[in-house]
């Protein structure tokens, strides 16, 4: 049996930039380690350059589809919605091209508690039942940020991910008969520290740009009656 | 009072016209000016997640198209209401483009929630309150539910409601929430 699987990055940073695009590099190499070939899609690439229609049909030849995507605003960005908007469309439109396949979710966060990917993870699990497919499970990380960062408990972390990728590929590849819980995957960091890490962080990407701390705090859209 | 309607062009539906009239009129009646924006399909530009917006020129997105105007006339209403698609539980992409391009609106820093959960503090002293109003066709329970936590979990100003082609019954429901800016958490 043909068992194609399509890794989805859909984070709108600039190609390679992304916690979402290693996350679908070490995805990739955990299915190539039983010698699949995934197939990697970027959304902003194929946005980018109009190739949804090639996309398209590499997704609905798939057996899986592992999609892979920061949590904005407490859900999917824009451009992540834009992509799974305009594929159910593809598949309305060519209706031959529905078939059963499996959806998993990897949706990682600025904040360090992975539960709040919960919701990001059921909008997948909406979108896979409305296009006819069986969504499996999620994993949920929190401090996405942080994951490739050269510290020993960030590469903790990305071995825990690892091992939740090849949670995906086993459950994949059992042709899923089990219920399966979704996955969380903590900061790397302590909330403290990652709180204090991550302000001082702030103030020295804005000095990058000329900008001092209290720079950061302008108003610029501030009404006279707003005061 | 000043009130800020937006609505996605791109499901412009039979329903979601009739939503904007009963929300015009529901406004007009409580004594709001109104100002409207229909974002045309793909009119908004996606979040690039650069962090433009907090870090480079705070409070402005870097990306130069009508959202600057968006948030300008957002900030400076007592309510900022969203006529919103309901698509797989969530925001429809045009709308949640500019959901996503709001946060210039917020600042950079974590802080803790009351409940313990991380936030980031608001920019301005005052906001307005947030309404959104979902519509779709065929909203299952589970969609509802699904835009719900999202839209009320994890902040403190919005108000959540839908919109089943019932007009008395969106018009109570618009009724009992609080027309006014708010101070403090987002
Ligand atoms: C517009 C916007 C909204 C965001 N909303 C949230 C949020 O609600 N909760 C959160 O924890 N992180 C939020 N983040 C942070 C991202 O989820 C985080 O930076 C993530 O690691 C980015 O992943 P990526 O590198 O794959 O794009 C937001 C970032 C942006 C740009």
């Amino acid at each position: 049996m043909n068992r194609n699987t399509v890794i989805i990055s859909g984070s709108p940073k600039a190609p390679g930039k992304a916690a979402s695009d290693f996350l679908a590099k070490i995805t990739a190499e955990v299915f190539q380690e039983d010698g699949s070939q995934p197939r990697v899609i970027s959304v902003r690439r194929t946005l980018d350059k109009k190739y949804t229609e090639q996309a398209f049909q590499e997704m609905a030849s798939a057996d899986a589809l592992v999609i892979i995507f920061p949590l904005y605003i407490f859900c999917l960005p824009g451009i992540t919605m834009r992509f799974l908007q305009m594929y159910k469309a593809y598949l309305d439109a060519h209706p031959e091209a529905k078939k059963d396949m499996s959806v998993y979710a990897v949706v990682n966060c600025g904040f360090p508690e992975p539960q709040i990917n919960l919701e990001a993870v059921q909008v997948v699990c909406r979108f896979a039942s409305a296009i006819g497919a069986g969504f499996r499970f999620g994993v949920m990380i929190g401090g996405g940020g942080m994951l490739n960062v050269p510290l020993r408990s960030a590469k903790k972390k990305l071995e825990e991910y690892r091992a939740a990728a090849r949670q995906i590929k086993t459950d994949f590849a059992e042709g899923n008969r089990n219920r399966k819980d979704h996955i969380l995957i903590h900061s790397p960091a302590a909330r403290k520290w990652y709180f204090i890490l991550g302000n001082i962080g702030w103030s020295m990407q804005a000095r990058k740009f000329g900008n001092k701390k209290r720079d950061l705090y302008a108003k610029p859209y501030q009404p006279a009656q707003n005061t | 009072m000043q009130a800020y309607i937006l609505l996605d062009g791109e499901y412009a539906t039979p329903r979601l016209e009739k939503l904007d009239e009963l929300v015009k009129r529901v406004l007009g009646q409580k004594g709001f000016m109104i100002t409207e924006k229909r974002l045309t399909p793909q009119e908004l530009d996606f979040c690039r997640g650069c962090f433009g917006c907090w870090v480079k020129t705070p409070g402005e997105c870097v990306i130069k198209d009508s959202m600057a105007d968006i948030n300008r006339a957002m900030m400076n209403s007592d309510v900022a209401v969203y006529l919103t698609p309901v698509v797989f539980g969530q925001f429809s992409a045009n709308m949640k483009n500019a959901l996503d391009r709001w946060i210039p609106n917020i600042l950079p820093f974590f802080i803790a929630r009351a409940d313990g959960s991380t936030m980031h503090p608001a920019r301005y002293e005052k906001n307005p309150q947030f309404v959104m109003i979902g519509y779709g066709d065929g909203l299952t329970d589970e969609d509802r539910e699904l835009f719900v936590n999202i839209t009320t979990k994890h902040r403190s100003n919005g108000a959540v409601l839908f919109y089943d082609g019932d007009d008395q019954a969106t018009e109570k429901a618009l009724d009992a929430v609080s027309l006014r800016r708010t101070e403090g958490e987002v």
